[in-house]
């Protein structure tokens, strides 16, 4: 038994893993002084395989997404880390070696704002610019592929509506475009910044229809950055939750529901309504998301934790392993597994009384 | 109508004209939007009524139309029993301090060059009250939704979203209403933060007495903080009941369409989402017969026939309360579109009960 598990945990780290991030760190120049956006995080993921980052704003997501992309602004660096694409460090290439990666092996959708796509031109043209870019089709070839990606995220009439402009097209038609721009040039990595936080909910649930069959057909590593807990249980294999910079706890989505460790991400999950459930109030996490300009002491997330002590304003608490596979940032963790078991027997208790009133 | 009913909406249509270009208008050829196409339904003192669909069904155009600020195009809105047109101006003058609204983007409702102060102690200028003691009343406000007082000459920018949606708060407080149209009063806001702002309207709710009307696209915020639910779609409710009956045996099609696209943080459910296909037609132009039809996967020829647009009616004698604008409605409590009853029930997931 013992020995099956080992071999199992070898081999899984004999997968090539298509991107790492290690001990990242990201910083802006501002009026307010330094901001430290992202602070030393790390990251992997394999082929095929869709990784969440979730958090609330200002956690660090889009600078995250903007790092791998080494899209960061010029009053902006990367202080610390290495970025491994398929082996090799995106920090060490030129500008130029890393255009031809950009939008090719790793691409990057954005949420549908008004100036993701150019208003003047066609939906049309601007995919087979993107197509022409990097890969060797001359313009009709182009247009044809452009179609067929059209028809693969799902726009009905493809070869009609590739002569619309933007504006002829709805949020969630846009959407669909700007994602069959991302996958053109077939990526390895696709990176969704808040895909679907303009869409409705049933226009979001089509868009993540089309990002999984895309995923089934090609084999691309995703990674879903969003707010939205109910779209991470949805469609990730595996979450970051972020907080002030910091991925405060990682693991497979059915542990971060199911048994979440941090004491943030516990507060997230209570402060969503559940449907079907009689709730008087949400019992949710008090103050506010800080600011990333003043980031508290030692645990950034203590001025609003219930269980902070004097430890925890002085000492920054780094990832720790809580259970296979699971790990969270928190000092005073094992005291949680005590208290933990006091929740489950709430649980046991609570079914308990459930099955007696059926 | 009886003595508890504050509001009453019946036959509610408001349409926009909309010309394309400058082509249209010369040709004189304008189209109309269709942004309400008969709604009616009652608002009673002392309850939560929810209105819930997606972006552009007409949430917000209702909600203008209630607090009196579109003219409808057709129908008619009732407050305390009489219509707006037969107001005399003492009668407006009650209608606009009692029927106050929070929108949704704090910081744009909220004036830049005034102090939180001064926003929250206009309405009281504009009606003349709490003449002596309004600076008490600012900071009696501020407590009530949560602030400190000392945050009283500070600007809007000094406070985060939620703290914002706080001072909105305060304000339509301010002048004593009795009803709070609250529209979107948290999609604008973190996750951590929509819980403590739906507390403190719970808790407001309780302490003052208030009837709410809120409006959003969210089923889960809706569940949580109404009694009656509407479901809105191209303009017109498909769906009204009691927050529990709908949320536990919806009947519309759409209803549970929506349902079941809702992203739960429970992955059991959250994987099993099921997608509703095609787009929301046009408000402009919309479908004939029952305006799902183009979406809806129970419909049948029928559905499309412009003498078969569906009414609300009730469905059950025995609660009046729920009504359902469908045809096929008897068909629709068979299995062929059952919202998985699971949801929020399983027990894996209540991560409610941890303490911390
Ligand atoms: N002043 C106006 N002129 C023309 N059309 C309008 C006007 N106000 C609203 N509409 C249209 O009426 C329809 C309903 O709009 P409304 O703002 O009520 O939607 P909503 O349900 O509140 O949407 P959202 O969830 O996006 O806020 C939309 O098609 C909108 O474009
Ligand atoms: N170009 C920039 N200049 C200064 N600060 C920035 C810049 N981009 C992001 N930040 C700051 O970095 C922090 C993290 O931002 P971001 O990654 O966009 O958050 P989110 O998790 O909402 O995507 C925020 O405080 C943001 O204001
Ligand atoms: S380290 Fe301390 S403050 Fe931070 S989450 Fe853990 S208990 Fe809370
Ligand atoms: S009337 Fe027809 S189209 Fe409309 S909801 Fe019922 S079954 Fe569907
Ligand atoms: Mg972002
Ligand atoms: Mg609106």
């Amino acid at each position: 038994m013992l020995l099956i598990l080992v071999t199992k945990e070898s081999n899984r780290l004999m997968t090539e893993k298509i991107l790492e991030v290690d001990n990242l760190t990201t910083s802006f120049d501002t009026e307010e002084g330094t901001v430290r956006a992202v602070n030393n995080i790390s990251f992997s993921i394999e082929e095929g395989e869709t990784m969440g980052i979730v958090g609330e704003s200002g956690s660090g997501k889009s600078v995250t997404a903007l790092s791998v992309m080494r899209l960061i602004e010029s009053n902006g660096s990367i202080e610390n880390g290495t970025i491994h694409y398929r082996g090799s460090n995106l920090l060490e290439k030129t500008e130029s070696e890393i255009q031809s990666i950009r939008g090719s092996e790793i691409s990057m959708v954005f949420q549908d704002t008004l100036d993701s796509l150019n208003p003047v031109y066609t939906i049309g043209t601007q995919i087979n610019r993107v197509i022409r870019k990097h890969r060797d089709m001359d313009n009709k070839e182009a247009r044809e592929e452009t179609i067929r990606l059209l028809e693969q995220v799902g726009i009905p009439n493809a070869e009609e509506r590739i002569d619309d402009y933007p504006h002829q097209f709805s949020g969630g038609m846009r959407q669909r475009a700007l994602i069959a721009m991302a996958i053109s040039c077939n990526p390895s990595v696709l990176i969704a910044d808040e895909p679907t936080t303009a869409l409705d909910v049933t226009i979001e649930a089509q868009i993540f229809e089309v990002l999984d069959k895309i995923q089934h057909e090609t084999g691309m590593s995703i990674i879903v950055i969003t707010h939205d807990l109910g779209v991470v249980a949805g469609v990730c294999d595996f979450v970051n939750v972020m907080y002030g910079g910091e991925i405060v706890e990682k693991s497979k989505t059915d542990d971060i529901f199911g048994d979440p460790q941090h004491p943030y991400t516990r507060g997230l999950l209570r402060s969503i309504p559940r449907i079907g459930k009689e709730e008087d109030r949400l019992r949710g996490i008090e103050g506010n998301v800080p600011n990333p300009a003043a980031l508290p002491s030692g645990c950034t997330f203590h001025p609003r934790c219930p269980h902070a002590t004097d430890e925890c304003r002085q000492h920054d608490p780094s990832l720790q392993e809580v259970k296979r596979n699971h790990r969270a940032a928190c000092i005073h963790i094992d005291g949680y597994k005590s208290l933990h078991k006091e929740d489950k027997e709430i649980i046991i208790n609570d079914r308990k009384k459930g099955e007696s009133d059926d | 109508m009886t003595d508890k009913e504050l509001f009453q909406v019946s036959g509610l249509k408001k349409y926009f004209d909309q010309s394309q270009g400058i082509i249209d208008r010369y040709l004189n050829d304008t189209d109309q939007v269709k942004a309400i196409n008969g709604v009616s339904f009652a608002v009673e003192r002392g309850e939560t009524v929810g209105v819930v669909g997606e972006s552009g069904c007409g949430k917000s155009t209702l909600a203008r139309c209630l607090i009196n600020l579109e003219n409808p195009t057709d129908g008619e809105i009732k407050y305390k029993g009489k219509k707006f047109e037969k107001f005399d101006s003492g009668e407006m003058d009650s209608f606009r301090k009692e029927v106050q609204m929070v929108f949704q983007d704090p910081a744009s409702s909220l004036n830049r060059r005034k102090t939180i102060s001064q926003t929250i102690k206009a309405p009281m200028e504009i009606h003349g009250i709490y003449e002596n003691s309004r600076d008490e009343r600012v900071r009696e406000l501020l407590e009530r939704v949560g602030l400190s007082p000392d945050y009283a000459n500070r600007y809007p920018h000094e406070f985060s979203g939620g703290q914002r949606q706080r001072v909105g708060i305060a304000r339509a407080l301010s002048v004593d209403p009795e009803v709070l149209i609250l529209d979107e009063p948290v999609s604008a806001l973190d996750v951590s933060i929509q819980a403590q702002i739906l507390n403190l309207l719970k808790d407001l709710q309780d302490d003052l007495d208030l009837t709410f009307v809120v409006i959003s696209h969210d089923l889960s915020v809706i569940e949580y903080m109404c009694n009656r639910v509407a479901v809105m779609y191209l303009g017109e409710f498909m769906e009204i009941a009691n927050s529990d009956v709908l949320f536990s045996n919806p009947q519309h099609p759409y209803t549970k369409a929506l349902l079941d696209a809702l992203p739960q943080p429970v992955p059991e459910l959250a994987r099993k989402r099921k997608t509703l296909e095609g787009n929301v037609p046009s408000p402009i132009n919309p479908p004939s017969g029952c305006v799902f039809h183009t979406r809806c996967p129970l419909a049948t020829e029928e559905c499309s026939e412009s003498r078969n647009d569906p009414e609300l009616n009730s469905i059950d004698q025995s609660d009046e309360n729920h009504k359902v604008a469908c045809i096929h409605v008897d068909e629709v409590t068979n299995d062929n579109l059952k919202v998985d009853s699971n949801i929020g029930n399983d027990g894996n997931y209540e991560v409610e009960n941890f303490n911390s």
